[in-house]
């Protein structure tokens, strides 16, 4: 195909290239009716930088390399490049785009050639043009990774997938629910929103800045512009647009007063509930019997025709009661607290009951029962 | 995909003969080999096209599409207004609420959704001519071999009729009888059914999903 691309010359390390390209490709696509939109746009730059770019649309990654940049210029390149630079042994990678749109990728005795697509056929880019602002980034990164797990990713509910960012008296909150459970989560004196009161964003993309900022010692900015944020981590940029509709009103399904409360230790609970998992299978629950005197975890397979059942130490105070729970949600629950003695609130069988780090209440999963 | 809106003429000869005049219209050639050809109007149905294997010869002023009977289908190319092709990929195929997975899963803990007092033998029990979805024992000690369907058609009593007189040659399973389980059941279904003494069971998929042993929900 004869493009009217212009001559790209760059030069650089194929590890960090192929590291780079590994970020950018988190954002693109995995389904497209077209090549160009699930690729990669390179931009090199006079500076000696690389960036990568791509995006489906709602989330968007920017992120840069060092680079020996011979002739700048950008191109579009097909997500095989990815594939392609990452099978390449340790050492520079030359990439040269000629004015037939063909990029020539060598290293050592390797080359590799193909087609690049127009930059027109690439989608439009969010452009930030405001300042990033610092915040701190530890726990904030552990506050998103412990409130994303209740999103949904059930695209038929998009308002679902997001994770609600609220000011509030101490500083920012943080909720997610996909109506099975529901995390509040508070990031006490640290005011993330600025102007805004609230802002629904998607929770892949909280995730990605998370996941990004795992052993980054640098602060994370943050900006927020018309409709969109951009979170920056060191030389990577993302950027998702506000989710719109109503989030739903999580306020009123805390419950007041929990009468039942069962105090035990998670590292145990974990192992109890791992065991006892192996007979809750597709959508068998696991029940907790609790009285004063006892604490269990069961589980009741009909097709194996088999039952397991653990007592657990714990102390319970409340009603006798059993109240059953997804196996795989409840595990959630006690691996997103930190603490190693956990709270575990209830009022009765099908009314939620609330997890929560006996010693704080900042983190709160609230989980539906499931009825037996 | 080929999308091609046109001023055309179309003229169909096979078992009868056809003839549009002149207008507007968009011919839709699919990668599976078929042509259609669609006016503004009749929603998704074409006025006239030919399914594959048929071979399509096309000069810059006509389409030409003949099948090995005999058909012919010959779309004169007055003016070509659009000419769009796209390579759509491969489709995952429709992602249909009320899938029989999930079905299944929903009716394996509510066994007397079906029938009261039934108990599992074993899901996907394994036949010489197929897994049987659900076979079950009731308060008598009978086996009961169960078909679930999202939609209960003739076929799947068929099916349903296979299965049980399978199983019924084996002596530990005898004396078998079936049941026909679907969100919906159709008339004629139900009819072969009957003759074959199966019961039938509709069981909404919203109810299911509402009922004992559902995950209840925050909202």
């Amino acid at each position: 195909m004869k493009s009217d691309t212009k001559t790209i010359s760059f030069r650089c390390d194929s590890g960090t290239l192929s590291d780079s390209l590994g970020v950018a490709f988190r954002a693109s696509p995995s389904k497209a009716a077209l090549a160009a939109p699930a690729g990669v746009l390179v931009c090199a730059e006079e500076t000696g930088r690389l960036v990568l770019s791509a995006t489906d649309g709602e989330l968007t990654i920017e992120t840069s390399l060092p680079a020996e940049v011979s002739i700048p210029g950008e191109v579009v390149l097909h997500r095989i490049f990815g594939d392609i630079i990452r099978s390449l042994p340790e050492g520079a990678v030359e990439i040269l785009v000629d004015g037939d749109g063909i990029a020539t990728v060598s290293s050592g005795r390797s080359h590799f050639s193909l087609r690049t697509y127009q930059r027109e056929d690439f989608p439009v880019l969010p452009k930030i043009t405001e300042e990033f602002t610092e915040i701190s980034s530890p726990g904030l990164c552990q506050k998103i990774e412990q409130t994303v797990i209740a999103a949904s990713s059930d695209k038929s509910r998009p308002v679902l997938t997001g994770v609600l960012l609220q000011k509030t008296e101490k500083g920012t909150r943080l909720v997610a629910t996909d109506s099975y459970r529901l995390v509040v989560n508070e990031i006490e004196q640290q005011d993330l929103l600025g102007d805004e009161k609230q802002i629904l964003l998607s929770a892949r993309a909280l995730a990605e800045v998370a996941r990004l900022s795992q052993g980054e010692s640098d602060a994370i900015g943050m900006v927020i512009s018309t409709q969109k944020i951009s979170f920056r981590v060191g030389t990577t940029t993302v950027t998702t647009g506000f989710i719109e509709g109503n989030f739903p009103n999580y306020e009123q399904l805390i419950p007041d007063q929990m009468e039942n409360r069962l105090e035990i230790e998670k590292t145990a609970f974990l192992d109890a509930l791992r065991r006892v998992g192996l007979l809750a299978r597709d959508s068998t629950p696991v029940r907790l019997l609790l009285s004063e005197d006892l604490v269990r975890l069961q589980a009741i397979d009909p097709e194996l025709g088999g039952e397991a059942d653990e007592e657990v130490e714990g102390i319970y105070t409340g009603e006798e009661m059993t109240i059953a729970f997804n196996p795989g949600f409840l595990r959630d629950g006690f691996e997103a607290c930190e603490a190693d003695k956990i709270l575990i609130e209830m009022t009765a069988p099908l009314k939620p009951a609330v997890i929560s780090e006996h010693a704080s209440r900042s983190f709160m999963y609230l989980l539906m029962p499931v009825r037996v | 995909m080929r999308l091609l809106i046109a001023k055309c003429e179309v003229v169909y000869q096979g078992r009868l003969g056809a003839h549009l005049p002149p207008a507007i219209r968009l011919v839709l050639l699919k990668a599976d080999g078929s042509i259609a050809v669609h006016s503004d109007t009749k929603a998704y149905k074409p006025l006239n096209w030919m399914s594959p294997p048929c071979e399509i010869i096309e000069t810059e002023e006509k389409i030409t599409v003949t099948k090995a009977k005999g058909e012919r289908l010959d779309i004169t190319l007055h003016e070509v207004l659009s000419d769009y092709r796209i390579d759509m990929g491969e489709d995952p195929g429709l992602a249909k609420d009320g899938v029989e997975a999930e079905l299944q899963a929903l009716l394996r803990d509510r066994l007397n959704m079906m029938e009261d007092g039934l108990t599992l033998i074993r899901r996907e029990y394994p036949t010489d001519i197929g897994p049987v979805d659900f076979l079950c024992r009731d308060t008598a000690g009978e086996t009961v071999v169960i078909e679930v369907k999202r939609i209960g058609e003739i076929s799947g009593v068929e099916q349903l009729v296979r299965y049980r007189d399978r199983l019924s040659l084996d002596p530990l399973l005898a004396p078998l009888r079936a049941l026909y389980v679907a969100t919906k059941i159709k008339p004629q279904a139900k009819v072969l059914a009957e003759s074959q003494d199966i019961r039938c069971v509709e069981i909404p998929l919203e109810k299911l999903r509402e009922t004992e042993g559902t995950r209840l929900s925050l909202f």
